[in-house]
């Protein structure tokens, strides 16, 4: 049940402020939702009838092709989409479960527990989130490839270190979620502390306190990180296009990423209604795991406050 | 390996760890003799391996030949399957025209053979195109983690000019020079070396729209001969399209783009972005040739030429809203696919012009320094300008050969017309486009924002080219 | 340690119940941020580091310079305008994209018939690849072709070319990152206000609060340990962006587009100047993350005086 917060928690009936916000939150909706439409209706097309063609608001093809789409679920003779697919999936579970463990534990260290050179700590660790990504690609390309004794290295140098191994997804894809653990601290710092005392007072320990009171509290709050943290690995290609180069090692995205570029390629014009059939296709798994996991958001929020 | 393991020297190593990454970069200075330029006195790295026999060589694919990842061998048999999936005739007999979209396959196919038969396996690896491409490269080259052979297109001049490349054996170099079109290999000469080459590059020539130049009451088949023609007719197809289609001309955006088609309305008055590393923005050739650019934009759909983005331009030719474009050679193949009647000549001189013209839509193959099997991947060059590839260029009919003895015969004289016309374009005064001795994207930012802002406002050319090359000369010292 | 003899035994105890806090935080941060350190923190520490050294070129050595680089960027107007524009424009992306999904939160709130479909809906463009949909935004901008051009001609207006105007190009960047930044922020307002306490709102209903009260007295109060997250993330990732910055306008018209994130990019990438991008990178770092101490510093001690909202309201 959600709780009504605005307006009253005792209106029940629909009454003309629901019919505001329906129409708000539909007619938005679909402004927002316009372009994905548009990509649909664009992967029908032949690349020489959507160049030759004056688009409307909803291009309809006279001679529409599933080819676009037969590249995105089959891919070329080389691909083999089962591989990537399940390359994608244990990458996302892993990163996953390793956001929502770290985000908590940490979250809950900053805010629940007092120690010295607490809030420096964190402001460092914040302090990392403000350096665009770009700069940090060469150095962790580097740091990859020159990884001692692993990949044909000596000390340092001499073969490809871990390029091209599951530890780049092993170490680098799930690097400590900051913006989680923020979160979760945000979050918990609004949970009274006299519910950790009460657990006390009945003998709980600190891990019970933790996984047992804490937790469960927090669970819409887990719920978001785990589906950012989801999506967003799910839909990384740059990690795997980077840092790794056998077929084998590859995701959905990064394949196709590649297959985009194949459809760029040396002059002529590109593939348009191809590029973005398969930019749509990196979108549907993902949209997939939104429809699932979105309604944990929101769940269960009403019993935040102290029971008794 | 195990995990702990690994976790574990990571601890040991953490500190040293900061000092191998600075070595990536520092510590080559005991490996090559001097930072900028070939490196010639380096015998660790420069020694070709003593044997090709037996090797294994690592080739980054591209799009116009990919035929996927791998061991080459174990992708043509695939490849030929879908290929007969979708009821393509997969058989080539050269000297007769094939099925378009089967080219990679058949090119592939000749490599190979060609490979196997000096024992040499070659391993395909897709590092993407573009931008995804040029970021790889870069941090494959810090880390001296490079494929044997790597491909590129505007980047690979400055590759070679930060010495990171292997120039071409001599005896392979001066082969080249005598036997090759100039598009192939001129813009990847540095330093009187050759670093790459490319099997089937483009340069640009004139195309029309056969209808829409008739509508305006001009010969169909009569190209514009001179800039002063060129803007004249494009002027009147514009008056004549009254809103519904527009004279045209070159993009000129402020990107890659826009300067690899322009640029070659540049050299053919004379002009050119930079000499020897430098900025030469305002020169005289060069204030002629923007005039001009300024003659035609002020003629045609309003905002069109100058669009940050090269589609929007392309797409109105498409769409048979221009009359008028430099392109590369594709564009006869596309704009019949398009189903435009298209006519394809030689760009326009200027008054005092001569032939010229910039290499376009190349994919320049070179062999990185840190290459462990040099002397194969030559081999692999070199059977990219064999008479198998390029008499399979020709038969595409797509695209022009580069090797002399293919495209001046008589055959193909005959059999493509238009095509061996734009091989002639390819010998000559072709050029890549340079890159500057520092700072490269923001010069070329200066001076396509400078071009941007002539074609957009109506101040004096000359004197928004001089403040160019005044910025562009502080940047590049 | 239950074979400890007994003195050793409550010294330790006592040690272990004073330092309680410092020990399980020890326990729980220090493994991670040896990894963060192993993972993020070195490869970000040596972008830094090249900021003190010329480095242009892979073949080139690194010469330190020591402030070369920051004395260059504060003297070249490339560099301290695209700053500047990388501030106003990540301001105001940011400030639109909270201040929408703010209200949309409030609407998603409400117990509506289908929310899950709304919430999906305002999500989606946040999962899009941005490669993909920036050629989309493209081809609707147009200047000949392009369907909101058509359109405009169609009812008799004349056709705008955005890319050639600095308002429209800035609108644009602005309108796509809003396009795909909402629905996230809406879902982390909800969250914060379906955490707000609800006998909060039942206390200030028995105290005859209207709904505009609560509003002011009971959600935005308890929201603000939400707020300070999402504004801080929110202005971190916008000032930030450049991909669509690059992909839309590609900078123009005229470079007057141009973000810093964006310049640092093609140093790295383009011009092998990675002394000049690590600078740039700590340059925006640091100013970001003086902003965010400032931000973070206010909102906690006002958080210190006030934990739990009070029902001022009553």
């Amino acid at each position: 049940m959600d709780p009504a917060t605005l307006p009253s928690s005792k209106t029940r009936k629909p009454n003309s402020s629901h019919i505001v916000a329906h129409l708000v939150l539909a007619g938005v909706g679909l402004i927002l939702f316009y372009p994905l439409i548009f990509m649909i209706l664009s992967g029908f097309f032949t690349k020489e009838e959507f160049t030759t063609t004056i688009l409307g608001f909803f291009p309809i093809p006279r001679h529409a092709t599933l080819d676009n789409y037969l590249v995105l679920f089959q891919g070329s003779s080389d691909t083999s989409t089962q591989t990537y697919f399940l390359n994608s999936l244990y990458r996302t579970l892993y990163s996953t479960f390793f956001a929502m463990l770290t985000s908590f534990l940490a979250g809950y260290a900053f805010a629940r527990l007092k120690f010295k050179g607490k809030d420096a700590l964190f402001l460092t660790l914040l302090a990392t989130q403000m350096i665009p990504g770009t700069i940090a690609l060469i150095p962790t390309y580097l740091q990859l490839a020159r990884w001692p004794f692993a990949g044909g290295n000596d000390i340092f140098t001499g073969g490809t270190g871990l390029l091209d191994t599951w530890w780049v997804y092993l170490l680098g894809g799930p690097s400590i979620n900051i913006m989680g653990m923020f979160l979760v601290k945000q979050s918990l710092e609004k949970v009274p502390f006299e519910l950790d005392e009460a657990a006390k007072m009945d003998g709980a320990g600190t891990l019970r306190v933790i996984f047992q009171i804490l937790l469960p509290l927090q669970m819409p709050i887990m719920a978001f990180i785990a589906i950012t943290t989801a999506l967003g690995t799910w839909n990384d290609f740059a990690t795997p296009f980077f840092y790794t180069t056998s077929d084998h090692m590859q995701t959905l995205p990064s394949a196709i990423t590649r297959l985009s570029s194949a459809a760029v390629g040396p002059g002529g014009s590109p593939n348009y209604p191809m590029i973005i059939t398969l930019g749509l296709g990196t979108t549907v798994p993902a949209l997939l795991i939104f429809f699932l996991f979105q309604k944990y958001i929101v769940q269960g929020l009403a019993n935040t406050g102290i029971k008794g | 390996m195990k995990f702990g393991n690994t976790a574990k020297w990571g601890m040991s190593a953490l500190l040293a760890a900061a000092l191998a990454g600075c070595s990536g970069g520092g510590g080559q200075s005991n490996g090559s003799a001097s930072p900028s330029g070939p490196a010639p006195s380096n015998p660790a790295s420069s020694d070709p391996s003593p044997s090709a026999q037996g090797a294994t060589i690592t080739v980054l694919t591209e799009g116009a030949t990919n035929v996927g990842t791998g061991k080459l061998g174990d992708l043509l048999a695939p490849k030929e399957k879908e290929l007969k999936g979708k009821g393509l005739d997969t058989s080539y007999t050269p000297g007769k025209q094939f099925e378009a979209d089967t080219f990679g396959l058949h090119y592939q196919t000749i490599l190979y053979n060609a490979m196997k038969e000096k024992n040499i396996e070659v391993n395909m690896q897709d590092w993407g195109w573009g931008e995804p491409l040029i970021q790889k490269q870069t941090a494959g080259f810090l880390a001296k983690n490079m494929p044997d052979i790597i491909v590129g297109e505007t980047q690979m001049n400055g590759f070679a000019q930060q010495g990171l490349l292997e120039p071409f054996p001599d005896d392979m170099a001066d082969e080249i020079r005598q036997n090759v079109a100039d598009a192939a290999w001129k813009p990847m000469e540095y330093d009187g070396k050759i670093y790459g080459l490319a099997a089937q590059p483009g340069v640009s020539s004139l195309f029309w729209n056969k209808d829409l130049v008739k509508q305006a009451g001009l010969d169909p088949d009569k190209a514009p001969a001179t800039w002063a023609e060129l803007a004249d007719n494009v002027k009147k197809v514009t008056e004549a399209g009254k809103g519904k289609f527009y004279g045209g001309g070159v993009y000129a955006g402020a990107n890659f783009g826009g300067y690899l088609r322009y640029g070659a309305l540049m050299v053919i008055n004379g002009g050119a972005f930079a000499e020897g590393g430098k900025p030469v923005f305002n020169s005289d050739a060069n204030v002629e040739t923007v005039e001009l650019l300024r003659e035609l934009n002020a003629n045609n759909a309003p905002g069109l030429m100058v669009n940050t983005n090269e589609g929007a331009y392309f797409d109105a030719w498409y769409k048979g809203q221009l009359a008028y474009i430099v392109d590369g050679p594709w564009q006869s193949q596309q704009a019949r696919n398009n189903k435009i009647d298209v006519g394809m000549a030689p760009i326009p001189l200027s008054p005092n012009g001569q032939p010229g013209n910039i290499t376009i839509g190349a994919a320049f193959h070179s062999v990185p320094k840190d290459s462990k099997n040099k002397e194969a991947a030559f081999q692999y060059i070199r059977a990219m300008y064999s008479k198998d590839i390029q008499q399979l260029i020709a038969d595409s009919n797509v695209r022009s050969p580069v090797l002399k003895e293919i495209a001046e015969s008589e055959t193909y004289q005959k059999e493509h017309p238009e095509l061996y016309t734009h091989y002639q374009a390819m010998s000559g005064n072709v050029q890549g486009l340079p890159t500057f001795a520092k700072d490269n994207s923001k010069a070329w930012q200066i001076w396509g924002d400078g071009v941007a802002k002539a074609l957009m406002t109506k101040g004096e050319i000359k004197a928004i080219l001089d403040d160019a090359q005044k910025k562009a000369e502080a940047v590049t010292q | 340690m239950e074979r400890a003899v007994p003195f050793k035994q409550t010294k330790l105890k006592r040690f272990l119940v004073r330092r309680r806090d410092g020990l399980i935080a020890a326990a729980i941060l220090g493994p991670m941020i040896f990894w963060w350190l192993v993972v993020s923190g070195f490869p970000t520490l040596f972008g830094f580091i090249l900021g003190f050294f010329e480095w242009i070129g892979i073949q080139g050595h690194p010469k330190f310079i020591g402030l070369g680089n920051y004395a260059r960027f504060f003297e070249d107007a490339q560099y301290y305008s695209a700053l500047w524009r990388s501030v106003w424009m990540g301001a105001l992306v940011s400030g639109v994209t909270l201040l929408a999904g703010f209200g949309a939160a409030l609407l998603m709130n409400m117990p509506l018939f289908g929310k899950g479909i709304y919430r999906s809906i305002w999500y989606i463009p946040a999962v899009t690849s941005t490669v993909a949909t920036t050629q989309i935004f493209n081809i609707l901008l147009d200047p000949t072709n392009g369907v909101i051009n058509n359109f405009l001609k169609s009812i008799g207006r004349d056709p705008v070319i955005w890319q050639f105007s600095v308002g429209w190009s800035v609108f644009w960047i602005v309108a796509y990152s809003v396009w795909k930044g909402v629905g996230g922020a809406a879902l982390i307002w909800l969250a914060g206000l379906q955490s707000v306490d609800v006998s909060l709102y039942e206390a200030a209903e028995i105290d005859g609060a209207g709904r505009r009260q609560k509003l002011r007295y009971v959600t935005i109060p308890g929201l603000k340990p939400i707020a300070t997250y999402i504004v801080i993330t929110s202005l971190i990732g916008a000032i930030q962006i450049y991909e669509q910055v690059m992909f839309i306008t590609g900078g123009g018209p005229y470079g007057k587009t141009e973000v810093l994130v964006f310049r640092i990019y093609r140093d790295a990438f383009w011009d092998f100047n990675l002394g000049m991008a690590g600078a740039s990178s700590l340059i925006m770092a640091v100013i970001v993350f003086t902003a965010t101490v400032l931000y973070y510093r206010r909102t906690t001690k006002a958080d210190r005086s006030n934990t739990i909202p009070v029902k001022k309201g009553a």
